[in-house]
C-alpha cells in the first residue's frame, strides 16, 4: 500500500482548496449526506435547466481530505452534463471504486478521466471508500429529487 | 506504569506545535485525544496506520461532545500493557509525516 497513491498532489490540492464550494443560486435540487461515524458531511446543490442539463452545481460540507477532494472533483466534472450523462458517470465511478480496474464510460474527456482516476488509490484503503463515495451517493439522491438524506451507515 | 506512560505521551504531544490535546483532567485514563489543525482525524489515522501506529478516529461514541467542542472529529491514542515510550516517539514522528504530506508549517 502506498500513501502516495492515495494522497496524490491533486487530491491534496482539491482537499485543501475545494472547487465549487458554496450554495448555488436558484438551485432546484439538493440533498445532504453524512457519515455519522467520522463526521464527514456534505450538502449538494444543483440547478438543472429545462434541457435537464447541469447548469450549476456546488457543495457545502466538511470532512476528511478524501471526501472533500472527491466532492470537489465531482462537481467540476458534472457541470454542463445532462442528467443521464451524470448518472452514467456516477455509476461508472462507483463501479471503478468498488471493483472495476478503470472507468468505462466515454462521456468524460481524457484529462477529466485522469483526474477522476486519481481517486482510484482509495481502493487500497477499504476504510476510506465511504469517504470517496459519499458526495456521489448524495448527488444521486439530489438528482432523483427525493432529496433523501444519505447516510453511510444504513 | 500506565500513568507514567500517558504523562510521557502527553509531554511529547504537547511539544509538537501542530497538535492540540483535548481535555486536561486531573485524573487521566489511558487515552490521549487530539486534533491537528489542517488534517482531518480520518486522514491522520490512515497515514499513521502506514507506520504501524493504530489510533482511533471519529466521534468515539460522543458526537454531542464533538458538537460542543465544535470539531468535526478527533484522533485518539490509547495505551495498554504492551505499549512503551518508543511507541509515543513513533506516534510523534508519524504525526510529523502527516504535517509534511499536508504541507503544514
Amino acid at each position: 500500500m502506498n500513501l502516495k497513491e492515495l494522497y496524490q498532489e491533486i487530491i491534496l490540492e482539491h482537499g485543501k482548496n475545494p472547487r465549487n464550494l458554496g450554495k448555488t443560486d436558484n438551485f432546484n435540487k439538493d440533498a445532504k449526506g453524512n457519515n455519522p461515524l467520522c463526521g464527514d458531511n456534505v450538502h449538494i446543490y444543483l440547478k438543472l435547466n429545462d434541457q435537464r442539463k447541469v447548469e450549476d452545481i456546488s457543495f457545502e460540507g466538511s470532512g476528511c481530505a478524501i471526501s472533500m477532494a472527491s466532492a470537489s472533483i465531482m462537481t467540476d466534472l458534472m457541470k454542463g452534463k445532462s442528467d443521464n450523462e451524470a448518472k452514467e458517470i456516477i455509476e461508472d465511478f462507483l463501479g471503478m471504486i468498488k471493483e472495476n480496474p478503470e472507468l468505462k464510460s466515454n462521456i468524460l474527456k481524457e484529462d477529466d478521466k485522469t483526474k477522476l482516476m486519481c481517486l482510484s488509490g482509495v481502493k487500497q484503503y477499504p476504510m476510506r471508500v465511504k469517504c470517496a463515495t459519499l458526495s456521489w451517493h448524495t448527488l444521486v439522491s439530489a438528482m432523483e429529487n427525493d432529496g433523501k438524506e444519505i447516510s453511510t451507515e444504513t | 506504569m500506565k500513568k507514567e506512560l500517558i504523562e510521557y505521551g502527553q509531554e511529547v504531544l504537547r511539544k509538537n506545535n501542530s497538535v492540540k490535546i483535548i481535555g486536561n483532567p486531573k485524573n487521566k485514563g489511558g487515552v490521549l485525544s487530539f486534533t491537528i489543525e489542517g488534517v482531518h482525524p480520518h486522514d491522520i489515522a490512515t497515514i499513521l496506520d502506514e507506520d504501524g501506529v493504530a489510533i482511533r478516529a471519529g466521534h468515539h461514541c460522543c458526537q454531542i461532545l464533538h458538537d460542543k467542542l465544535e470539531i468535526p472529529a478527533s484522533a485518539r491514542a490509547s495505551v495498554g500493557v504492551y505499549n512503551t515510550k518508543e511507541d509515543f516517539d513513533q506516534l510523534n514522528e508519524s504525526i510529523n509525516k502527516c504535517k509534511k504530506i499536508f504541507d503544514l508549517k
